[in-house]
């Protein structure tokens, strides 16, 4: 109401996407993937200045390549920092104005939006300089005046525990350490997730202790501190990073996520449990206006909703997916946004680039605008010793929840 | 320069007539037909000679004009006139010279921010500024106002690469800055008379969107222009506009256009023109915008207002071909009141960009409200109050900031109330999407001289 009566107001009108349109397609570079396999794609995001940010790799894989969009128009690639061989991508945890956050392995990992330069954020401890391993990143970089930070559960080869620590992203130190309790061991974490724009979070943990596993939900603030820690039962069999990407949070502080296994992990500030998803494949759990969405496919991309108690609702077709799937297959004019000078061409068999349909990636697609989200593109692809190089585009396009 | 040639294509003619931009009770210009020391009646001689151009060249006229009196000969009867024209059309002011001092102390205390940066005071805000002014031609007349700012600039001295693990790749980069004082220009314009109420600026000076954007720096209520009028307009620009002035200024229309970046077209790869408008009606009469004077005693006075930027441009990279055009639309709109010493001034903002490429319009909203009462006694003092409102990002991700300000301004001097001015006052942001807060106090003393 507010928005209709300033637009009322000034003489001027603003041009959103509709659900499921396609606006400016930009085909910034490719990736490699084996044929048969999904693309490795992970959700894009962008900064306040326009900023985009493309991050290939996954769970599986062990390497990812880094695309840098400018806002006036250009790309930058060759961004690959990751660290570990035992994890993969998670995704983009944050950005500010022009700067963004990708957290990989045991990495984080820094990128600057207008030169898409990256480094490392605290590779190494700056006392002892033992390397450092994010066991897990809060997707909710805080971009305050004061400081830009994240919470994070990280630790040495030289602890037998891991500590909670803000880290200040700017400043590329750590505060506020305060050790793992109780003291466990086998502390790995299942999945995180963002619960406010001022920097709380929710970690998903799983530790032993006296033989028995323990899977507990923590609610951090922005400095590290535990403000509520609940039992979540069903999750004692799953291993590090179970939850694919993130957790999805609403405003009540209820969070899910997709499994592994393809089950559902709910809980609130109470507790919860893992669960099987009715009638759908479930592919992610989406936040939308502070409500909670399983996507998923059940001869077409489907949605149902998360009531606060953790009850899934009937899946229902997603008529937003579904269009923009329909207008992502082409064909679509593409901008050839590599190098200047860019030019027009054309895709005539393009595809969506994350996920099996539009919109149907494990954690929420990136909130780009009102009522618009960025998205990948696949294009044309050739065979190259086996290995499938495929063209891919940035795409904002518009998306609803029902 | 595109905007010279759109300014040549909306005036026929040039003019000026800066009412609205001075403030009151400054002393006449250099006159080079009466002294320059204290107005006195002509034939009087005065106690102490007036001060002498620093250029003599100044006081030379052009040859196709009258030849005036020496300006350095003290107490001097006015020149004789040409006994075809009017004492007034004869007066050619070379220049005056002003200016003020801002000594200011602030102090800022920002509880989230690391230990270094939690506490932070001093007098960085303290300015200076000198006003240079005159009409060598009866319809031109110049203006240059430099500020010199403490300590604004960080200057990098000493740029150290680091390779913390030896391998004879630089791992980052470590500057040595160090903090000088900013020297700006804050207006420098001539402005040229046509006739008919018409007149023409060209320089740089602040672009007139908001009303709080014309006062002068000396002639604001707060120490400071607003939080939001900060957000959505910054600094001088370089530009040019015709500005028309209705009798009695009860209506005041502007329109120009600016560089829009503050900068020369040549070094910036954003290249546009800012075009603006903005519309002042005054119902009641004679309103300036200048804050400061609007706080004194007086008749009821009101103001309303309309501003509009658009600002067009197009995008190249650094190798200098074409990337994503802009699309940048402001709106202002004020309404002001002034009653015996009671001042309220208030103005809803929004702004709209939008470019070719991203499908993402940058939307801005914001608001503020403030007021000042004057009490004139032994001293003269004003209790000031500005509460402030702005939304930046709304369409990506909203972030709300609030502003609160509240404080007495002191005059010492009654008599002439803007000689001298003492500013004590609070100053609270809080953000409000980062739950975070800072509190703050300024004390700011004003000497116009």
């Amino acid at each position: 109401m507010r928005r209709l009566l300033l637009l009322a107001v000034l003489p001027a009108c603003l041009d959103y996407l509709d659900p499921g349109q396609v606006g400016t397609v930009r085909f910034f570079g490719e990736v490699q993937s084996t044929p048969g396999s999904p693309l490795p794609l992970l959700p894009p995001i962008s900064d306040r200045d326009g900023n985009a940010y493309v991050l290939s790799g996954g769970r599986d894989l062990r390497q990812v390549t880094v695309f840098t969009g400018q806002a006036g128009g250009g790309w930058v690639s060759g961004c690959a920092l990751h660290k570990g061989d035992d994890r993969g991508a998670h995704g983009w945890v944050g950005r500010t104005r022009d700067h963004a956050w990708y957290w990989s392995g045991d990495a984080l990992v820094e990128v600057s939006g207008e030169t898409g330069s990256c480094s490392f954020v605290l590779d190494r401890d700056p006392a002892s300089a033992a390397s450092i391993s994010f066991l897990g990143v809060a997707p909710a970089v805080r971009d305050a005046p004061s400081r830009t930070s994240v919470v994070a559960l990280i630790q040495t080869p030289n602890d037998a525990l891991p500590f909670w620590v803000v880290v200040d992203l700017n400043q590329k130190r750590y505060t506020q350490l305060t050790r793992f309790a109780p003291a466990g061991d086998k502390i790995v974490v299942l999945g995180t997730g963002a619960v406010d724009e001022a920097g709380a979070s929710v970690f998903l943990v799983r530790y032993e202790l006296d033989g028995l596993s323990y899977v507990e939900a923590r609610y951090l603030d922005a400095e590290a501190n535990i403000t509520r820690t609940v039992p979540v039962s069903g999750l004692n069999a799953l291993g590090e990073d179970a939850v694919l990407d993130f957790l999805a949070v609403d405003k009540d502080g209820t969070a899910a996520g997709v499994l592994s296994d393809g089950r559902i992990v709910v809980f609130n500030r109470d507790g919860g449990s893992a669960r099987n998803a009715t009638g759908m494949t479930a592919l992610g759990v989406h936040e939308s206006d502070g409500a909670l969405w399983v996507a998923g496919t059940s001869g077409g991309p489907v949605i149902a909703s998360i009531a606060g108690n953790g009850a899934v609702g009937n899946p229902e077709p997603w008529q937003a997916a579904s269009k923009a799937d329909a207008s992502l297959r082409g064909p679509l004019h593409v901008i050839d946004d590599r190098a200047a000078p860019r030019r027009n061409i054309s895709w005539t068999d393009s595809y969506s680039g994350i996920g099996p349909a539009a919109f149907l990636s494990a954690s929420t697609p990136h909130h780009y605008a009102i009522g618009e989200t960025l998205w990948l593109v696949g294009g044309p692809s050739y065979d190259a010793g086996g290995e499938l190089h495929t063209q891919i585009a940035l795409a904002p396009i518009g998306v609803s929840y029902p | 320069m595109r905007w010279c040639l759109l300014a040549m294509v909306l005036v026929p003619s040039v003019a000026f007539a800066d009412k609205h931009k001075k403030p009151p009770k400054k002393k006449p210009p250099v006159d080079m037909t009466e002294p320059a020391a204290e107005p006195a009646p002509a034939p009087t001689p005065e106690p102490e000679p007036p001060p002498t151009p620093p250029v003599a060249a100044d006081a030379t006229p052009p040859p196709a004009e009258p030849a005036p009196a020496p300006v350095a000969t003290p107490a001097v009867a006015p020149a004789p006139k040409p006994a075809d024209k009017p004492p007034e059309e004869d007066k050619r002011k070379l220049f005056e010279l002003s200016g003020y001092l801002q000594p200011a102390f602030s102090v800022v205390h920002r509880a989230d921010a690391v230990p270094r940066d939690r506490l932070k005071y001093g007098a960085e805000a303290t300015r200076a500024g000198v006003i240079l002014e005159g009409a060598p031609i009866k319809w031109a007349k110049y203006n240059l106002e430099v500020v010199v700012a403490g300590e604004t600039n960080d200057l990098v001295t000493k740029v150290d690469t680091v390779d913390s693990n030896g391998d004879g790749m630089p791992d980052d980069v470590a500057p040595t800055t160090e903090r000088l004082p900013g020297v700006f220009v804050e207006r420098a314009v001539i402005e040229i008379e046509a006739g008919y109420g018409f007149s023409l600026v060209a320089g740089q000076h602040r672009i007139p969107f908001t009303v709080q954007e014309q006062s002068p720096s000396t002639q604001l209520m707060f120490p400071s222009r607003s939080g939001p009028n900060e957000v959505f307009v910054q600094g001088p620009d370089l530009g040019l506009e015709v500005v028309y002035h209705a009798p009695e200024d009860r209506a005041i229309a502007q329109v120009g256009g600016f560089n829009g970046t503050g900068e020369p077209v040549e070094v910036s790869t954003v290249h546009g023109v800012t075009y603006s408008a903005r519309i002042d009606i005054n119902p009641l009469g004679e309103f300036p915008v200048a804050e400061a004077a609007n706080t004194k005693p007086g008749p009821l006075r009101l103001g309303f207002g309309a501003g509009i930027l658009y600002y067009s441009s197009r995008h190249y990279d650094m190798a200098g071909f074409p990337g994503a055009e802009e699309r940048d639309l402001r709106a202002a709109a004020s309404v002001r009141v002034a009653i015996s010493g009671l001042y309220v001034q208030s103005e809803v903002l929004r702004r709209q960009r939008t470019d070719s490429l991203s499908n993402r319009p940058d939307i801005t909203t914001g608001a503020y409200v403030q007021a000042s009462w004057y009490q004139p006694a032994l001293i003269g003092f004003a209790p000031l109050a500005r509460f402030g409102w702005a939304a930046e990002d709304e369409g990506f991700a909203p972030r709300t900031t609030l502003w609160l300000e509240g404080g007495v301004a002191l005059y010492p001097k009654v008599s002439d109330p803007d000689a001298l001015r003492i500013i004590v006052e609070y100053l609270g942001e809080r953000r409000v999407t980062e739950a975070e807060q800072a509190n703050g106090a300024i004390v700011q003393a004003q000497l116009v001289w």
